[in-house]
């Protein structure tokens, strides 16, 4: 998992909850590289599970929430981060739906070794979106978080369904999305 | 420990974990920002050295096409020199040939023998030509053409193109006509031998291709800047005409309209290749318009600086001796045109002054009126041979008497005793050479009169 979804995480706590909660959630997960990350390198994805867990233990809040809150938080400063890609589009689902030729194509250039998960376009079209996430880290609540983070950016509002096909290793989860109002 | 006291040492553990944590992350993303600046300065160096290696391929290839050119243009030059040495060789038996039967001319001959020898004398001239030709060419594509630039009197030189086509379009039946302006400059500085190449190409081509109608050139002068002139010039026919398809190619070397052609019209079709690289050599150019079954137009142009001098004078330099002696007043008695043009040309190069007869009477009717240096008396001649006229000469009451060389086709004693005998000073056996005849006329100017 690349770092800066772990330092993007720590910021998040930090902001959210506090800089105490960012050392105690480390210390809780016990995590071998001692909760030290940079955005450039790569760590181990149990780590980002560990962390997750402590702060749902911690804090009393689900896991679920916690990962879709942080989706959206993440998602916010990709946006800040990478403004390069946010040039080409004006609607939050040709964004949604570039990720993998787009966004996911040039992190490869840059990290060819990066694992990182799939957004199938199943269909496109001015009011709906149909993609499916697939990754063997099933952060599915995760990426649910990063969907609503890029709809809020793209100043549109829509219903969300998710539904989870296949089984084992072929379990991938899709999401169904609708704009509830035509553009403004 | 008080609540105080363990709330700071909480602090200070949280502090230095996150110290260490940060310089641990910073540590890690040295080493990582290490490991990438390393790939690249590697790919970097692989980039340049495919660079380096591309650079010299092409290199290579560039000296190995250089190479090829070089190799291609002295190959071309090769078949350039050959053909000029072929050419050149061949001119040699040729004019052995062409002099023979001149000579064979002048012996007695029945009328099928002389109707063959003048086939064979056709056949020789049109060889000639097309060695000439073929040199020629061969001497432009090798880059040897050079420009033999002179003041000339250009209203002259297209006279002299009119007489030299009156007879042969007159025995064809069809109109000619050169159409001079009235703005025609009286001196063009330029190779008037080169013009004149080009305007008899031209014009003999629009002969051989029409049979009736007219050739028409129309020739017209313009100043395009700095006191230049630009002669333009329209050689006009009614013959053929050349279909569209083939007019380019007729600029180009042995590529006539039409195989065909060749056949019936003869030629090699160089005359239109080369006339067209003397036109780019004169700073012009040329073109064709042609309308098939209606005739042909070719066009060309050429630049001519203004004379600076006037009249080149070479040409009249050849009026005085070569060898610094005085011009002799010549008079020339000879049937045979040929020999008749030839001696005319050797006499003028030496530089004396010729008149001319055509037979012994003419000749005895002349120098009853005239006063000659020297006559050159041909032996064999019809109404009054030379021996019979070279003793009347002899009996006439002349101020003073010229001198008399005999000349013959043979160098028989007997003739030369029967011509002393009638008179004569002194005989030539031809056919003679110029240095020959410049001799001859020394040696005889030099005693007093016989």
């Amino acid at each position: 998992m690349k770092g800066v979804v772990f330092t993007e995480f720590m910021d998040m706590v930090e902001k959210q909850f506090s800089a105490n909660m960012v050392d105690d959630i480390i210390e809780d997960a016990e995590l071998p590289s001692g909760g030290a990350y940079t955005a450039v390198g790569t760590y181990p994805h149990g780590d980002m599970v560990a962390l997750v867990m402590a702060l749902s233990t911690r804090s009393g809040v689900a896991v679920p929430d916690l990962l879709r809150t942080y989706g959206e938080y993440l998602f916010v400063s990709f946006a800040k981060g990478f403004p390069t890609f946010f040039k080409e589009h004006d609607d939050a689902f040709s964004f949604l739906a570039g990720i993998e030729e787009v966004i996911h194509a040039d992190v490869r250039k840059l990290y060819p070794d990066a694992e990182l998960p799939r957004f199938d376009v199943e269909h496109h079209d001015d009011r709906r979106l149909v993609i499916v996430y697939s990754s063997a880290r099933h952060f599915e609540d995760l990426a649910e978080g990063l969907i609503l983070g890029c709809i809020k950016h793209f100043g549109r509002t829509a219903r969300l369904c998710r539904e989870t096909i296949g089984e084992g290793e072929q379990r991938r989860e899709r999401f169904l999305l609708e704009y509830s109002c035509p553009p403004q | 420990m008080t609540g105080e006291q363990s709330q700071l040492s909480d602090s200070i553990r949280r502090l230095t974990g996150r110290l260490e944590r940060e310089s641990a992350a910073r540590k890690e993303a040295e080493r990582l920002l290490e490991g990438k600046s390393l790939e690249l300065y590697r790919s970097n160096l692989e980039l340049r050295q495919l660079a380096d290696s591309l650079e010299g391929e092409v290199a290579a290839r560039t000296l190995e096409l250089q190479g090829a050119l070089k190799d291609a243009q002295s190959a071309n030059n090769a078949k350039s020199d050959f053909l000029a040495m072929m050419s050149h060789e061949i001119r040699t038996p040729m004019n052995g040939i062409m002099g023979m039967s001149e000579l064979l001319e002048l012996s007695a001959l029945d009328a099928t023998q002389r109707d063959h020898l003048s086939m064979i004398r056709k056949s020789a001239d049109d060889l000639l030509g097309l060695i000439n030709d073929i040199l020629d060419f061969s001497k432009i594509e090798a880059g040897h053409l050079s420009l033999d630039v002179h003041d000339f009197d250009v209203r002259e030189e297209l006279k002299k193109l009119t007489s030299l086509f009156t007879p042969t379009v007159a025995r064809k039946g069809i109109g000619f006509a050169i159409i001079l302006p009235d703005n025609t400059p009286t001196l063009l500085r330029g190779d008037s031998m080169r013009m004149r190449q080009i305007f008899i190409n031209l014009i003999s081509n629009a002969i051989k291709f029409t049979d009736k109608g007219a050739i028409t050139v129309e020739v017209g002068f313009s100043e395009p800047s700095g006191g230049q002139v630009r002669l333009t010039c329209a050689v006009i026919d009614t013959g053929i005409g050349i279909p569209e398809d083939r007019r380019d190619r007729l600029f180009k070397a042995f590529s006539q309209a039409d195989v065909s052609i060749a056949r019936n019209y003869g030629g090699t079709g160089l005359g239109l290749a080369i006339s067209a690289r003397l036109c780019e050599a004169m700073g012009g150019g040329i073109s064709v318009e042609s309308l098939v079954g209606h005739g042909s137009t070719f066009r060309f142009n050429l630049i001519f600086e203004p004379a600076v001098k006037g009249i080149k004078s070479a040409p009249k330099q050849s009026e005085k001796p070569i060898d610094g002696s005085t011009a002799l007043r010549v008079l020339l008695v000879e049937d045979h045109p040929i020999n008749l043009t030839l001696a005319q040309a050797l006499l003028k190069k030496l530089g004396h002054a010729v008149d001319v007869a055509v037979n012994g009477r003419e000749a005895v009717d002349l120098v009853k009126t005239h006063n000659y240096d020297v006559i050159l008396m041909d032996v064999q001649m019809p109404v009054m041979d030379g021996i019979a006229a070279t003793r009347e000469i002899r009996n006439l009451a002349l101020h003073a008497q010229p001198k008399i060389i005999a000349l013959t086709a043979n160098a028989y004693s007997r003739d030369r005793e029967d011509c002393l005998a009638a008179g004569a000073n002194d005989f030539l056996s031809k056919p003679y050479r110029l240095e020959q005849l410049r001799e001859k006329l020394l040696h005889v100017s030099a005693r007093p009169a016989g």
